[in-house]
């Protein structure tokens, strides 16, 4: 039986990174879902239930920011893999992201092998 | 009783006053004891022809006599005495001894009944109104002696007064008119003996001594003695005619009714004449003084409106020196960081030796300006070598309870005295000078204020521009990796070679990507307020990240910039934000410097836009940074006052003067000296920073710096 492509919903609030992180990974196989902000966002883990997310820490004009998400996803469901993007590393977005179940937490901006490498190790996990 | 027993009592008694008087106002003194002394013994003179004038009999006249041959005699010993107090001479004691040693031998004359034949023979009754002595061949020997003493102390004075400066010569000036007065009404007391019959205003001058004297040593400040005589006479001459002028009407032609308005009219009118005639008069003797006290009545009403703290300063210190003609001046600012009083301004540079540059807090000079709140003669203060001030005036600036500072000024030309009414002027500049100060100081904080503000709101927009341009820089990255997975579609249809170009474009443009977003982060890491802490940090990563964020304004204006490092790790306890501010400081003013020469064309054709960081070991202990450019320079008198607050050199629109003033804070914060050497303008500058190096961190800590320090993209 040939495998379901694994599903990826990339969260960020620039719409050109959403636009070209999209097509790197469909590239490699993925199905993947976008969203600019958090009620699009959720609607796409209830609907679709991705495997891998990729959640954009800082998102001002959101309802919830990257933090909000992950701590509504990881309340249903704990086993999907979350990286979590950020631009500063502020030592409590991070310290709040590990106890939440974030499983990774990557500085902005990722060249493209980071994020594929980032992703292939995500693919191992779930 | 006759009119000369009445103005002998009205003379021995007042003298006696005085003479206690003066004591009493302070007994330990031994200026006031010797004055006591003094009057108590031309009391006893004066006592002495008191009691001649009322004796009936031979017998009581005798003793009287006795009594004022007690005081003659002693005469010589307390004018010596009370002379080396008030001119504080060191009188050979040997004199004293011998003049001791003569008044007594004359004592012995007076009192021995059989040895005062050869002094005073007897006592007759020679004019109709008093007892006199017939005097002996010792009495003129007596004479001659006092005669003696007396020209030697004038002899004194007039030493004295020749090196004498401000208040004391003024004192000398007053001791010489009141001994003009003693040795007048001596020397006609002396005649009378001779029978020689002279009017009673002997007794009358001995009292006008006694109250000169009292007055110049009781008022410190004594008023100049011309202006003081102009006065007397004045009033001396206005009143003689009120109301002499009605006595002789009265008088001689017995019209009493008539005298009596007479004198009501001129009773109204002499104030007036007098005030007029006083007012004049010291016109033209104190034309001068008028002259600079209304200079400096103007300069108290127009300082207020000068804001720069140093420009006031100047203005007062030159305007007095210039305008009162002194040999010099200064002024002292509190000043909080050294927890003492500053030299602030003085002039002339060559009498800069007079001038401490620090006097704390409980010196004995603050300790007494605090606790007179007036203008002090250099006399009246505790000096403790401070300040030299040689017959000079020490002006304090009150504001409130507050001492803000002080000037001193030097003597007076000529050697003449400060006038109550210079001190008048005096306290009013300080008046003005105290809410110029405030008003400068409040100003000045004002404007730091308003800087600081500027600095913080240019971060916050530094941080927010960062953000900016950090998100579309990500997805420049992003759609460049797009692209370069994309050419992959574009395998058979692109020549290899074609296509490796492609790739070789798509990669330097990703790596421009990554670079901007290094210097977006160290940008930001700049612009984050400073936490104040110091930790380890390498000089390395402090270049790394200075240069990131200089290099961008150093390419723009084409400034070449050389870098020497050493070669081996140097560890510093440090602020690294702090740090970093210092240095990227220095490096917008060479820039900015070097802008100066190359726009306005002053460049020589071998020139270079060029800026260098050599950083070195000095020794074990000391880093050494030396940071030179190619740009304006720096004048040498500005070297040191660059690091001032607003002292800029930078047209106003480019700098505040805030930034070396505040690279100075950071480094003294680190234990560090930064300072600044030029060959002059135009031929670049050089600044130097030394700071001390950090030998006491562990492995641990290092294993710990580096491991925040290596910016792991994948946090965890």
């Amino acid at each position: 039986m040939v495998d379901e492509p694994k599903k990826i919903l990339v969260v960020d609030d620039e719409e050109d990174i959403v636009i070209e992180t999209k097509e790197i990974l469909e590239r490699k196989g993925f199905k993947v879902f976008t969203a600019l902000e958090s009620e699009a966002a959720l609607g796409v883990f209830h609907k679709e239930k991705p495997q891998i997310y990729i959640l954009d820490v800082h998102m001002p004009k959101s309802k919830l920011d990257g933090l909000g998400i992950l701590e509504e996803i990881r309340k249903t469901d704990k086993t999907s893999y979350c990286i979590m993007l950020s631009r500063v590393d502020e030592r409590d977005k991070i310290e709040a992201a590990k106890k939440l179940g974030a499983n990774r937490y990557v500085l902005k901006p990722l060249d493209y092998p980071d994020l594929l490498a980032l992703i292939s190790e995500a693919n191992q996990k779930v | 009783m006759n009119i000369y027993s009445i103005s002998l009592l009205l003379a021995w008694i007042p003298n006696l006053l005085i003479g206690i008087f003066v004591f009493s106002k302070n007994p330990r003194n031994r200026l006031n004891q010797s004055f006591l002394f003094l009057t108590s013994v031309l009391t006893l003179w004066l006592l002495g022809c008191y009691g001649e004038t009322i004796s009936t009999s031979t017998t009581a006249a005798l003793n009287w006599d006795k009594i004022l041959y007690t005081g003659v005699c002693l005469y010589p010993l307390f004018y010596l005495n009370f002379l080396s107090e008030i001119l504080q001479l060191k009188i050979d004691r040997k004199l004293f001894k011998f003049v001791a040693l003569i008044c007594f031998t004359f004592l012995l004359f007076n009192y021995i009944t059989f040895l005062r034949q050869f002094f005073i023979t007897s006592v007759e009754k020679r004019f109709p109104f008093r007892f006199i002595a017939v005097p002996g061949f010792l009495w003129f020997v007596l004479v001659t002696f006092v005669g003696v003493v007396t020209y030697y102390g004038a002899y004194v004075k007039y030493r004295f007064y020749r090196k004498a400066q401000g208040e004391k010569r003024n004192q000398i000036k007053y001791l010489f008119f009141a001994y003009t007065s003693l040795t007048i009404g001596g020397n006609m007391y002396c005649l009378l003996p001779l029978n020689i019959n002279v009017p009673p205003i002997d007794s009358a001058l001995v009292v006008i001594f006694s109250i000169i004297m009292a007055v110049a040593i009781l008022k410190y400040r004594l008023m100049d003695i011309r202006v003081a005589l102009t006065r007397a006479g004045i009033f001396a001459i206005v009143y003689t005619i009120v109301l002499g002028t009605p006595l002789v009407i009265g008088y001689k032609y017995n019209l009493w009714q008539h005298s009596l308005w007479v004198m009501l009219v001129l009773a109204t009118v002499g104030p007036f004449i007098y005030q007029y005639l006083r007012a004049r008069a010291e016109d033209l003797l104190l034309a001068d003084q008028r002259g600079y006290q209304r200079t400096l009545m103007e300069l108290s009403r127009t300082m207020t409106r000068i804001r720069d703290l140093d420009k006031l300063l100047k203005v007062i210190v030159l305007t007095v020196v210039d305008t009162v003609k002194l040999p010099y001046a200064a002024v002292y600012l509190k000043d909080e960081e050294s927890k003492s009083y500053r030299l602030k301004h003085y002039y002339p540079k060559k009498e800069q030796f007079r001038f401490q540059e620090f006097i704390s807090l409980d010196s004995g000079l603050i300790k007494t300006l605090q606790a007179e709140k007036r203008p002090l003669s250099s006399e009246e203060v505790v000096y403790q070598g401070q300040i030299k001030l040689d017959s000079g005036l020490v002006i304090p600036c009150f504001m409130e309870e507050e001492l803000l500072g002080f000037l001193a000024l030097g003597a007076k030309h000529n050697s003449q005295v400060y006038t109550p009414d210079d001190v008048i002027v005096f306290e009013t500049l300080s008046y003005s000078a105290s809410l110029a100060i405030e008003n400068c100081q409040f100003y000045s904080r004002e404007r730091q204020q308003q800087h600081y503000m500027r600095v913080a709101s240019l971060d916050r927009q530094m941080a927010s521009m960062a953000h900016e341009i950090d998100n579309p820089n990500a997805a420049l990255l992003a759609s460049l990796g797009s692209l370069e997975l994309a050419l992959e579609d574009f395998k058979e249809a692109i020549p290899q070679e074609r296509m490796d170009y492609l790739l070789t474009k798509i990669f330097r443009a990703r790596s421009n990507s990554l670079r901007i977003s290094k210097m977006i982060s160290a940008v930001r890491e700049f612009s984050r307020a400073s936490t104040g802490e110091f930790a380890p940090l390498k000089l390395d990563w402090l270049m790394e990240d200075f240069l990131n964020i200089i290099h961008p304004q150093l390419k723009y204006h084409g400034i070449n910039f050389n870098q020497n490092l050493p070669p081996e790790d140097i560890w510093l306890r440090a602020n690294k934000v702090e740090l970093e501010q210092v240095l990227v400081n220095l490096g917008t003013n060479s820039a900015q410097a070097i802008n100066e020469v190359w726009q306005s064309g002053r460049n020589t054709g071998e020139s270079k836009k060029e800026i260098t960081l050599k950083a070195y070991k000095m020794n074990a202990n000391t880093l050494r940074i030396d940071f030179s450019d190619t740009g304006s320079g720096i004048k040498k008198e500005l070297l040191e006052d660059i690091f001032l607050d607003f002292v800029t050199t930078k047209a106003s629109s480019e700098g505040t003067g805030l930034g070396l003033a505040i690279s100075r804070k950071i480094i003294q914060r680190h234990k560090g000296k930064i300072w600044a050497d030029s060959e002059g303008e135009n031929k670049g500058s050089m600044f130097h920073i030394e700071l001390p190096i950090a030998k006491d961190i562990t492995e641990e800590e290092i294993k710990q710096a580096e491991e925040g320090k290596i910016k792991k993209r994948i946090i965890f």
